[in-house]
């Protein structure tokens, strides 16, 4: 008895459901009929290469684009599984703000320029009420520090961040809601290589602290292998390989991800 | 006033300038205006004889709604004697041959740049505001259609960071005009560039306030005993300017000053920027540190422009 | 007797698109049962498979057909069928793998590194750190090397710090794979008072040891993988 119901609670209910999930620019197909589900605090890589549709995908999964068929199901705090794309655009757009968080891969997309670095992490704190001045810039202290940033630079502007800096305020000002679930888009892209490793170390730590769940989209095989419980190998829009990440990386069976695997350079 | 007022104007023109069918059009605006507190509503904007920037959303909302009975007061900064103001009201009086005033309490119409008069205003009364940027939240987000829905959707946390960049960088709030407010606990709207000294004025007022934005094509409205709050933190409340001086002229220590420099060797004084509130009161025999000096008095009785 | 891990019929083959679809063959009707408390040495030379069926058992490879049960919280886990987020768990709370080489992760320092598994079962932060440190104290990893990532250890060094990694939690199920190889005389005696200490713990032990030594003192019985080959192959 009491075995039978450790294993119900070890069944752990899911965050993200996508099934048939297709997005097409009219005669070209962006994505194609995917199907996966994601439970809390769990990291899905997703990989290919230019054009294979993973952007297109990560855009339809975070709302930010609508899909052609298929639905896209989560966890609602209150309301449970509800498909996205049947919530009302407020409805969405809150839950954008405070559940979700999207990093781009551009700072500059997710990032206030000419707002200080502390107004950038409290902006979502005052999105959902918060009116106390001096609650809401600890807060961005903490989190600077959290993302290792020099919390002197509080009233800096992001302009006179370097990249590196300015990624790691981006992923602050997403995490400061505490959201159960982050968005990433080639989280390290055109950062110096040293500077990736430390954002990806960071990443990692973060999301296993806090249990957070993330999709995160990348031609880099080494960022899902140190980031993602899970990987999913893109190819002309559709998945062509799943998988526990290092099942996928060492033993690929489809010839597309072999070819993906055997063709890093080894340093 | 009386029904058959003997009222000329210059016949050239339609009666206050502009035509009939967009006078309806400003009306229907302001009508929907005034039906949602605080919401700008686009309207077809119309070419002024004034460039914009000098007042023209003003101008076509006082247009609109003055009729030939009706008396008009313009004040620019709160003075009654500026070249706008006074270039506003001849234009009233060439082209709809309307009565004038400088006394507030006479006013039916009061056509603002930048202030709200001194005196209580009175039911029945409508203050017409001249609005550059309609938009509070402009500066921090460009795109018009990310405003609209954050207005649609009352998402107003963008604004609160206006503040706290303020207060980080200040230690204070240091938005002293446009200070914004929330209308009705609805809608976030910037109040034109009027000092934050005049924001509680905007609150449970028993006239129209009427916002024009001639460039923005904008027209919003504050229906009279409506609610109006300026944001602020709750550890650092919406505060008004004070002064430690009083009026050089008249004594007030309640009103909206200005600083006038009063020679090139450093004489300063501090005045009513409202000059109808300030003449008032020294009629009635109030009277200030400089107000028997001539040349504080020469400020003071300065004529209008010719 | 308590079986831990019940493996039928397995086997295992490699298609290389990349290489114009070579199948390359690696066992086939596979069956082995390892017991709680019994450590089994896979024999054979090298290419034999022992590495893939060990991989497979932690489900590093998949298997071309057949089942990998393995005893997990009261129940049965087949790890050629579960979700991926079961086989984590299966990984996080019931089987232990210490690998050749360690995969070093930028920044992360050693006593970080070895202390991990066991702080993600929820054992106290403090707790997981002292098992930690005894661990490398019992491995003779200097102490001054700790709080350093292991990147720019030695390869033994480094196989320590992986072998601690291993025996901070008390796996049911402990996968070795040649957890030996490049370690002295002294250091390869800590690892078989380690795996004997498990054993004696009731740990089910699959391992590849090539040190004939380190094989008699640890190995229950050896495992021919060989006599799985395709015959035909």
């Amino acid at each position: 008895m009491s075995a039978v119901m450790q294993m119900e609670k070890a069944e752990r209910r899911p965050l993200l459901r996508v099934s048939h999930l297709t997005k097409s620019y009219g005669e070209v197909t962006g994505c194609r009929d995917i199907n996966f589900t994601l439970y809390p605090g769990e990291v899905i890589g997703i990989v290919g290469e230019s054009g294979s549709g993973k952007s297109t995908l990560l855009n339809v999964l975070s709302a930010q684009m609508q899909p052609t068929s298929g639905t896209v199901e989560y966890d609602l705090k209150h309301r449970g599984m509800s498909d996205i794309f049947t919530l009302s655009e407020p409805e969405r757009r809150k839950l954008m703000r405070t559940d979700w968080g999207i990093v781009h891969q551009n700072p500059r997309d997710g990032l206030r320029m000419e707002v200080s670095a502390g107004g950038n992490v409290g902006e979502r704190l005052m999105a959902i009420g918060a009116r106390h001045y001096g609650d809401i810039r600890a807060a961005g202290l903490d989190w600077l520090a959290k993302v290792e940033l020099d919390t002197t630079r509080i009233d800096d502007r992001p302009k006179t961040f370097s990249g590196g800096m300015q990624q790691r305020l981006q992923i602050a000002r997403n995490l400061v809601t505490n959201p159960r679930l982050v968005f990433m888009d080639e989280p390290t892209g055109g950062l110096d290589v040293s500077v990736q490793a430390r954002l990806l170390d960071l990443l990692r730590g973060l999301v296993r602290e806090l249990g957070i769940a993330a999709i995160i989209v990348t031609h880099d095989l080494a960022v899902v292998r140190l980031l993602a419980d899970r990987l999913m190998v893109m190819r002309r829009g559709e998945v062509v390989e799943a998988g526990l990440t290092d099942q996928v990386l060492d033993d690929p069976h489809h010839p597309y991800t072999q070819l993906l695997v055997s063709s890093v350079l080894q340093v | 006033m009386s029904a058959v007022s003997a009222v000329q104007w210059d016949e050239a023109y339609n009666f206050a300038y502009l035509d009939e069918q967009t006078k309806r059009m400003i009306r229907r605006t302001i009508l929907k205006a005034i039906a949602i507190p605080g919401y700008q509503v686009p309207f077809g904007g119309r070419e002024m004889p004034l460039a914009y920037g000098w007042g023209t959303g003003g101008v076509q909302v006082t247009a609109s709604v003055i009729g030939p009975d009706d008396t008009l007061k313009v004040i620019d900064q709160g003075a009654d004697d500026t070249t706008n103001a006074v270039s506003i009201r001849r234009f009233f009086e060439r082209v709809a041959g309307v009565e004038t005033t400088e006394t507030t309490e006479d006013a039916d119409i009061i056509q603002t740049r930048h202030r709200i008069p001194e005196f209580p205003l009175r039911e029945g009364q409508v203050l017409v505001y001249q609005v550059p940027q309609p938009e509070p939240l402009r500066k921090l987000e460009p795109r018009e259609t990310e405003t609209r829905k954050m207005h649609g959707y009352a998402e107003y946390g963008l604004m609160s960071v206006r503040l706290y960049e303020d207060i980080a960088r200040y230690g204070h709030i240091a938005t002293t005009y446009s200070y914004p407010v929330m209308v009705n606990g609805r809608y976030l709207m910037s109040p034109s560039p009027i000092p934050k000294f005049d924001n509680p004025k905007m609150e449970n007022n028993p006239a129209i306030q009427l916002f024009g934005a001639g460039r923005e094509k904008r027209i919003y409205a504050i229906p009279p005993y409506t609610q109006v709050k300026s944001l602020d933190f709750d550890d650092h409340p919406f505060k008004v300017q004070t002064w430690k001086e009083c009026c050089a002229l008249c004594g007030a220590k309640s009103s909206y000053l200005d600083e006038v420099i009063l020679d090139d060797r450093g004489g300063r004084m501090f005045v009513c920027s409202d000059t109808n509130f300030c003449e008032d009161r020294r009629a009635k025999g109030h009277t200030g540190p400089l107000g028997a000096d001539p040349a504080a008095l020469a400020f003071a009785h300065k004529e209008p422009a010719q | 007797m308590t079986i831990m891990i019940s493996v039928a019929e397995l086997s295992k083959n490699f298609v290389l698109h990349t290489q114009g679809g070579t199948v390359i063959p690696v066992f086939e009707n596979l069956s082995l049962d390892v017991n709680a408390g019994e450590c089994v040495c896979l024999h054979g030379p090298s290419g034999s498979g022992k590495s893939s069926l060990l991989r497979s058992l932690y489900a590093n490879y998949k298997p071309t057909s057949g089942s990998i049960s393995v005893a997990h919280e009261g129940g049965w886990v087949d790890l050629t069928k579960a979700e991926p987020y079961k086989i984590v768990e299966v990984r996080r709370q019931t089987v232990g793998y210490v690998s050749q080489f360690l995969r070093v992760i930028p920044r992360v320092p050693a006593l970080e590194v070895v202390a991990e598994p066991a702080k993600l079962v929820g054992l106290p932060a403090q707790a997981a750190e002292e098992k930690a440190k005894s661990l490398l104290s019992r491995l003779n990893i200097p102490e001054r090397l700790w709080s350093i990532a292991p990147a720019t250890f030695s390869g033994g060094e480094q196989q320590r710090v992986n072998i601690a990694r291993g025996f901070v939690r008390d796996y049911p199920v402990l996968l070795l794979d040649e957890p030996t190889a490049s370690l002295d005389a002294a250091n390869r005696q800590v690892v078989i008072e380690l795996i004997l200490e498990a054993k004696a713990r009731g740990t089910a032990i699959v391992g590849i040891f090539h040190d004939a030594e380190v094989r008699e003192a640890v190995a229950d019985r050896l495992f021919e993988v060989m006599a799985f080959q395709r015959s035909a192959a």
